[in-house]
């Protein structure tokens, strides 16, 4: 059974730029991404899906409309809780302290560290739910 | 007719001629006098005409030569005349004194305490009377030493012009309002003397307080030349310093673009380092991949990962290139000249620009964009770099407006600024709008003004409208107005021809 990722950022590039890194992964079935384009479409998916399939939600923070930020509160205050990590360029204390006071599990900065967030994702996912 | 009858009528007419003399005498002096006096006023209106056409303080030494010969006219002999001005309260006299040929002598200045006979003519005058004295010729002698120890004058000789000082000399000081009119002569003035030095003293007073008059228009109108000078000064000064401002504001703007340039730069070096990275594992799969001999569909497949990947390294190069490209058109300011552009893309350009600008700047501010590009809007001729500012400007300011509503208020509130294009009858129209607090009546008067500012003291320099406004209007001939009102958010609109 895949670990499902949710991946938001309203850069469509993004999206091909994560296939790529996590193709071993995708392709030995051990990791399946999802995808959103804004926090609505995120909340959506999140909907649809069931929260409890989803082992981690990693947010662009920066977005038009809803920012991540919004998002991680939003879902912090429907349970069950997923966990989600912020991804930004902008490594500023202010973010990161909003970041925190809505619980968020992470806080990564761009460029990704891609072996480290894989690491993170298996980690969250043997966390007892 | 009997003797003493004859006596008596001799002595009668003796009387009567007497009487007759003594009345053809009086009547003489009577007619002298009246001649005297109608000589007098004809000296003074004769003065008070020349007085009466002095227009500047030089003038007073027309005037003076004047008055000594009417006293010679009026037959007042004198070996020496002239003018003492006693300071107000008294403390020196300044005596300017001339020859009967109207020769002046050279001026003195006497302190009250220099000698006695200083001090007689200070006090005398302060009590508006007359002062007479009379000098021998060992008082004189004594006097052109004292002038002589005081250094005042050279030799008695030169003073005394050569000429040789009479015996006695009987001094007159004549009191009028400003000092002295003194007269020294050989005898004695009597008191129709002195009264005719008197008029003549009264009528001096007038010609000295214009003097004086002019003396004050003068030193202020030279006061006044003094201070234009000194403000032309300080308004050139002036002029250097806002220029210096309207750099500063444009280095500051500059400095805030670069803010969100460098965030937009960042981004697509992201994905080309990230898609290179990754070619370069796929490359080292695809050689794993020959070495295991895999059939061919395996080593298309990571072919074709690569040949996507580098597509994007090329996309976002081109991305990173242009952004490039438009800063360096900020920095040097561009050329001015006017480029075609497709307005809507333009605006949005901006808009992400500012946008990012301002998240940059302040980590927490977030805001709803919401965009409404006119379809039929199309190309037009601006000048990019300026007009570019222009948005940057309005757009920071719609930004700062809805960031600081957000602090401020407690409800909940939905900060959004909408942009929005359209093609008018006549033009094109930009309209940024905001939901901030809004801008009160006063304020929008004079919110286009240079250097003035809302915001407190060293956040900016107040010139970001004031240069956007110039630019709008006079470096493309459109216009830029503010509509708003408290509570409501404020709306700045621009239109431009064509």
């Amino acid at each position: 059974m895949s670990l499902k990722v949710l991946v938001v950022d309203d850069e469509h590039d993004v999206e091909l730029l994560f296939r790529q890194r996590f193709r071993r992964e995708i392709r030995s079935g051990e990791i399946e991404l999802l995808f959103a384009f804004s926090g609505e479409e995120a909340l959506q998916l999140l909907e649809a899906q069931g929260k409890t399939d989803i082992v981690l939600v990693l947010s662009d923070i920066n977005m038009p409309g809803m920012t991540g930020l919004e998002l991680l509160c939003r879902i912090k205050d429907t349970p069950p809780p997923v966990p989600v990590c912020m991804m930004t360029a902008y490594g500023s204390e202010a973010y990161r302290k909003r970041a925190e006071e809505c619980a968020a599990d992470g806080y990564l900065t761009k460029p990704i560290d891609f072996k480290l967030l894989k690491d993170n994702i298996r980690t969250f996912a043997e966390r007892p739910a | 007719m009997p003797q003493e009858q004859i006596d008596a009528l001799r002595s009668r007419n003796m009387e009567l001629e007497h009487l007759i003399d003594e009345r053809t005498t009086a009547l003489d002096e009577a007619h002298r006098r009246a001649r005297a006096a109608s000589a007098l006023q004809a000296s003074v209106n004769r003065l008070l005409a020349e007085i009466t056409s002095m227009h500047r303080s030089e003038d007073l030494q027309r005037i003076t030569p004047l008055i000594w010969r009417e006293l010679t006219t009026l037959g007042i002999p004198f070996f020496r005349c002239g003018a003492i001005i006693v300071e107000s309260s008294g403390a020196y006299i300044e005596v300017y004194l001339s020859t009967p040929e109207s020769k002046p002598l050279p001026a003195l200045k006497l302190n009250y305490g220099d000698h006695p006979i200083v001090q007689e003519t200070i006090d005398h005058w302060q009590r508006r009377e007359r002062y007479t004295a009379r000098w021998d010729a060992k008082g004189m002698q004594d006097w052109m030493l004292f002038l002589q120890d005081r250094g005042l004058i050279r030799t008695p000789e030169r003073y005394l012009n050569e000429e040789a000082p009479p015996p006695s000399l009987n001094l007159h000081a004549i009191p009028f309002a400003q000092g002295m009119l003194y007269v020294g002569c050989v005898d004695p003035l009597d008191d129709e003397g002195i009264a005719t030095v008197q008029a003549l003293a009264d009528t001096f007073a007038v010609a000295y307080a214009r003097y004086l008059d002019f003396h004050h228009l003068e030193a202020g109108s030279r006061e006044l030349e003094q201070a234009q000078k000194r403000l032309e000064q300080s308004d050139q000064a002036l002029k250097a310093i806002q220029q210096q401002l309207i750099h500063a504001e444009k280095m500051a703007s500059l400095g805030e673009m670069t803010a969100g340039i460098a965030h937009e730069i960042k981004n697509p070096l992201n994905f080309i380092n990230n898609f290179a990275e990754v070619n370069a594992e796929l490359a080292v799969e695809l050689q794993e991949a020959l070495d295991e001999a895999l059939p061919p569909e395996e080593l298309k497949a990571i072919l074709g990962d690569m040949a996507l990947n580098a597509q994007q390294i090329a996309k976002h190069g081109k991305r990173a290139d242009s952004i490039v490209r438009g800063m360096m058109q900020h920095a040097r300011g561009g050329t001015g000249e006017q480029e075609r552009v497709v307005l809507n893309t333009f605006v949005e350009e901006y808009l992400d620009l500012a946008y990012h600008g301002m998240r940059a700047r302040v980590p927490d501010f977030n805001v709803t964009l919401e965009r409404a590009f006119g379809e039929d809007v199309g190309e037009t001729d601006i000048v990019p770099q300026e007009l570019g500012r222009v948005l940057v400007n309005l757009l920071g300011n719609a930004f700062d407006a809805v960031y600081s509503k957000n602090k401020a208020s407690e409800a909940p509130y939905d900060p959004v600024v909408r942009v929005q294009t359209s093609r008018t009858g006549d033009g094109l129209e930009i309209r940024i709008a905001d939901n901030g607090p809004g801008i009160p009546q006063e304020i929008q008067a004079r919110i286009f003004e240079p250097f003035f500012t809302t915001k407190p003291t060293g956040s900016g320099t107040g010139l970001g409208l004031s240069l956007s406004y110039d630019i709008v209007t006079e470096g493309h001939g459109g216009t830029l107005a503010v509509e708003s009102a408290p509570g409501q958010g404020a709306t700045f609109i621009i239109t431009l021809p064509g």
